[in-house]
């Protein structure tokens, strides 16, 4: 959807970081615990990311 | 493990106005001789290269309003704040509460990109939870 979205856009690449699906449905604790497991990966997009175009 | 619908895309916020460009007097520039609503023809973007330190950046956080996604964002932002001391975090949909949904259209991602634009910020993260 998003890749879709970005061609539409005219936009060839973006920093995309991908989770498991969903993100509803979690308690509190189980998304601070979900999101601390990503943030590594979500951190260095979003401090490394370079296009390459 | 199954993994399935995007999540966070990450992007320059220098790119949004191209993404949701305007013409010459400011209206959305609509494809070839037509006159109904989109695809909107916008152009080639390109992206910026991401700054090597939040610490001093300005973040903005966009939620869509996909249920649990602005949890998911505090979150994020709680911990750019331990990783990156400095950093001015915007959480968009408590500061525009507009914008705390799909854009649905061209005209409202205008409208949201420029609610982005202007807390002038060095990095936009959008959750696209669902």
């Amino acid at each position: 959807m998003v890749k879709s979205t970005m061609d539409e856009q005219g936009i060839s690449e973006m920093a995309i970081v991908e989770v498991e699906h969903p993100i509803a449905g979690r308690n509190p604790e189980d998304t601070k615990k979900f999101v601390d497991a990503v943030f590594p990966e979500i951190f260095k997009a979003a401090t490394q990311w370079q296009p390459t175009k | 493990m199954k993994k399935s619908l995007m999540i966070l895309a990450l992007a320059l916020v220098l790119v949004l106005p191209m993404a949701c460009s305007k013409g010459p007097d400011g209206s959305a520039q609509k494809g070839d001789g037509s006159e109904e609503a989109g695809p909107y023809k916008v152009g080639e973007v390109k992206m910026n290269p991401h700054p090597a330190s939040l610490e001093g950046r300005t973040v903005v956080l966009r939620w869509n309003g996909k249920f649990n996604g602005d949890k998911f964002l505090e979150r994020v932002a709680e911990n750019l704040a331990s990783k990156a001391p400095g950093v001015r975090i915007v959480k968009l949909w408590t500061v525009d509460k507009a914008t705390a949904t799909t854009s649905e259209n061209p005209e409202n991602s205008i409208k949201f990109a420029d609610s982005v634009l202007a807390h002038k910020p060095d990095l936009v993260i959008a959750s696209n939870a669902d």
